[in-house]
């Protein structure tokens, strides 16, 4: 059961502050935390080096150790981030991808063992009928369901995804948050989610973390964080925040405020 | 068991068993590789301006002592060097060409278009326009081992300047066609102020010819591509995951720079020892890579022995073939490799067309 804290982050490329002091709520057991927030906000910058994969100030440290000072072998067990990229398309079948990730990254499973971890994650997310076709000829939405698939095969205790659902149509969107969803009940693990749908967020996630310029803006249960002067101050967006009939709050986007100028362009 | 649990090893044993079928086709294909690569050795070996059949092979190769001496002399001396140091060129080149292509995620990538080769043309027409100063070295022993220097020198520079950059695939390309360019140009200096024997020299040597060679060089190529294979069948699990993209790799914790860099030191060596001692050979390290991958999908397990058949079998059809193309002349097999290759790069493009891989 691992903990991840993350405070008072500074990372700074080309010489250009990117991240200024974030800190998020302790990344506890069974939690997810979504991170949302406009284009350039830092999101993905963030996820990047929780996983250390660009140098940062400030502290990224699983039950007390910082994340730069584990060695690989055990990061692996501990971490896995899924990139924004989805798998490219190659002549590569999906089984023979996971099965090579599983061996070249040196995960104890093999054989039998192996396959059923692999058919039980593709079952899960429909990939089942898709094992043995090459990837190139994969929609962008199966391909991101395997590399969703390659992030978990190690079982890991912290999930650091990236737009995970960005390619995803309605179905496959709640099937692969749900079956994150479902991996952290089951393995006590914990996951960090940057989402651009807010709905999702406010369904699925424990907290949520918002940024805008590299700075946090509110942190907290999503309830409670997503109200309308939020939308508006972040995402110069007009909207409402409504209890659907399920009890769960729904963000309805109305229009672009006269303060949309305040998000930065797409990028 | 729950019936949760029996559906997915269910669901694990079909996985299983479409693999083993796509596996069992693999190895039929591998086989099939094989078999080209016997006969192409076969039709190497009995073909050349004197007259021998398979059984006085054969018989000559288990019981040398039994043949007449001219034809000892000819299958000893010449037919079988030449075609052996076909396959262990074609070989090592192939695998040259596979690694490069994969982790520089790039199809056009290969000991030729890296620049590799063209240094070693550049190193062989150093050895042989200054040859008259270095007249106290053999020359046979001067012109491989200067081409070997500047092609191993060449991928060193690459490696290292990659390296510098923090190994962005599409900078090496870029490095190694800069080097391509400045090596042809340094040759064509050297040959417009070379006298016109060394000029005549130069350019037999640059167009790759297997006849350069002899048993110590079957030899040392054999024994350097044996001695990398292992190494790269090592990294066969890393090579596949590469495949499906670099920054996933990356992320799920491979090393991919540490790789890149061992592959390429690996291809600089093969690259290297492949070209110092026939010259510079087009196409197999290129267009053999994307047979195999053709024939075998890209699971390295298959594909690393694959790609070496086909470089093999493609150098050693190219050896037959440039004893036959012109009646009574041999054509080097470097000019046989360019122009065959060509028509093959282009069907091989047609065939990919459409497709998304690479991307």
């Amino acid at each position: 059961m691992a903990v991840m804290t993350v405070r008072d982050v500074d990372v700074r490329l080309g010489g250009r502050p990117i991240l200024s002091r974030v800190s998020l709520p302790p990344l506890q057991p069974g939690r997810l935390t979504a991170l949302i927030g406009p284009n350039a906000a830092g999101k993905s910058t963030l996820l990047r080096a929780l996983i250390g994969a660009i140098p940062a100030r400030g502290t990224i440290a699983v039950d007390g150790t910082e994340v730069r000072n584990i060695d690989r072998h055990t990061r692996r067990g501990l971490l896995s981030y899924m990139p924004q990229a989805l798998p490219q398309g190659s002549s590569l079948s999906p089984y023979e991808l996971a099965r090579s990730y599983a061996r070249a990254t040196e995960l104890a499973l093999a054989g039998p063992d192996l396959d059923r971890r692999i058919a039980e994650l593709f079952s899960m997310l429909g990939l089942m009928d898709d094992a043995h076709r090459p990837m190139q000829v994969l929609s962008g939405g199966k391909r991101q369901l395997v590399g969703l698939c390659l992030t978990v095969i190690h079982q890991p205790a912290i999930l650091l995804l990236d737009e995970p659902t960005s390619a995803l149509d309605l179905h496959w969107q709640l099937a692969a948050i749900s079956m994150v969803r479902g991996y952290l009940d089951r393995n006590g693990a914990s996951a960090v989610m940057a989402l651009h749908d807010v709905n999702l967020a406010l369904r699925f996630s424990d907290e949520i973390a918002v940024l805008k310029h590299g700075r946090l803006v509110a942190a907290g249960p999503p309830a409670d964080i997503v109200t309308p002067d939020l939308i508006a101050d972040v995402y110069g967006v007009a909207a409402r925040v409504e209890t659907c009939s399920a009890g769960i709050p729904v963000l309805l986007a109305d229009r672009p405020t006269s303060t949309a100028t305040s998000t930065a362009s797409p990028g | 068991m729950t019936s949760a649990a029996t559906e997915t090893t269910l669901a694990a044993q079909d996985l299983a068993a479409g693999h083993r079928r796509i596996a069992m086709h693999r190895i039929a294909m591998l086989v099939v590789l094989a078999v080209i690569l016997l006969v192409a050795l076969v039709l190497d070996l009995t073909t050349g301006p004197a007259r021998i059949d398979l059984a006085e092979i054969v018989g000559g190769i288990l019981d040398p002592a039994g043949l007449d001496v001219r034809t000892r002399i000819i299958l000893w001396q010449v037919r079988l060097p030449d075609a052996l140091i076909a396959l262990s060129v074609g070989a090592a080149l192939g695998l040259a060409g596979l690694e490069t292509q994969t982790v520089l995620n790039n199809p056009l990538a290969s000991p030729y278009t890296l620049g590799i080769s063209a240094a070693a043309s550049f190193g062989a027409a150093m050895a042989i326009v200054l040859e008259p100063v270095l007249s106290f070295v053999p020359p046979m022993a001067v012109l491989p081992v200067t081409a070997f220097a500047f092609s191993f020198g060449a991928a060193l520079l690459i490696l290292a300047l990659s390296a510098l950059h923090g190994g962005a695939t599409s900078t090496v390309i870029l490095y190694g066609i800069a080097l391509h360019f400045l090596c042809n140009a340094l040759t064509s200096a050297l040959q417009y102020f070379a006298s016109a024997e060394a000029v005549e020299r130069v350019v037999f040597w640059t167009v790759g010819n297997l006849t350069k060679a002899g048993w110590t060089e079957v030899g040392i190529v054999t024994a350097v591509f044996l001695l990398v294979l292992p190494l790269s069948l090592r990294h066969v699990w890393v090579l596949t995951a590469l495949r499906g993209g670099e920054v996933l790799a990356a992320s799920a914790g491979i090393a991919v720079g540490r790789v890149r860099i061992a592959v390429m030191a690996r291809v600089a060596l093969l690259a290297a020892i492949g070209v110092c001692f026939v010259g510079a050979i087009a196409f197999v390290g290129l267009v053999g890579p994307h047979i195999a991958r053709m024939l075998l999908g890209e699971d390295h397990r298959y594909l690393i022995p694959g790609a070496c058949l086909t470089g093999a079998a493609m150098l050693s059809l190219a050896s037959f073939l440039s004893k036959v193309l012109l009646p009574g002349v041999i054509v080097p097999v470097g000019i046989v490799t360019a122009i065959v290759g060509v028509p093959v790069f282009l069907a091989l493009i047609a065939a990919r067309r459409g497709e998304a891989a690479w991307r």
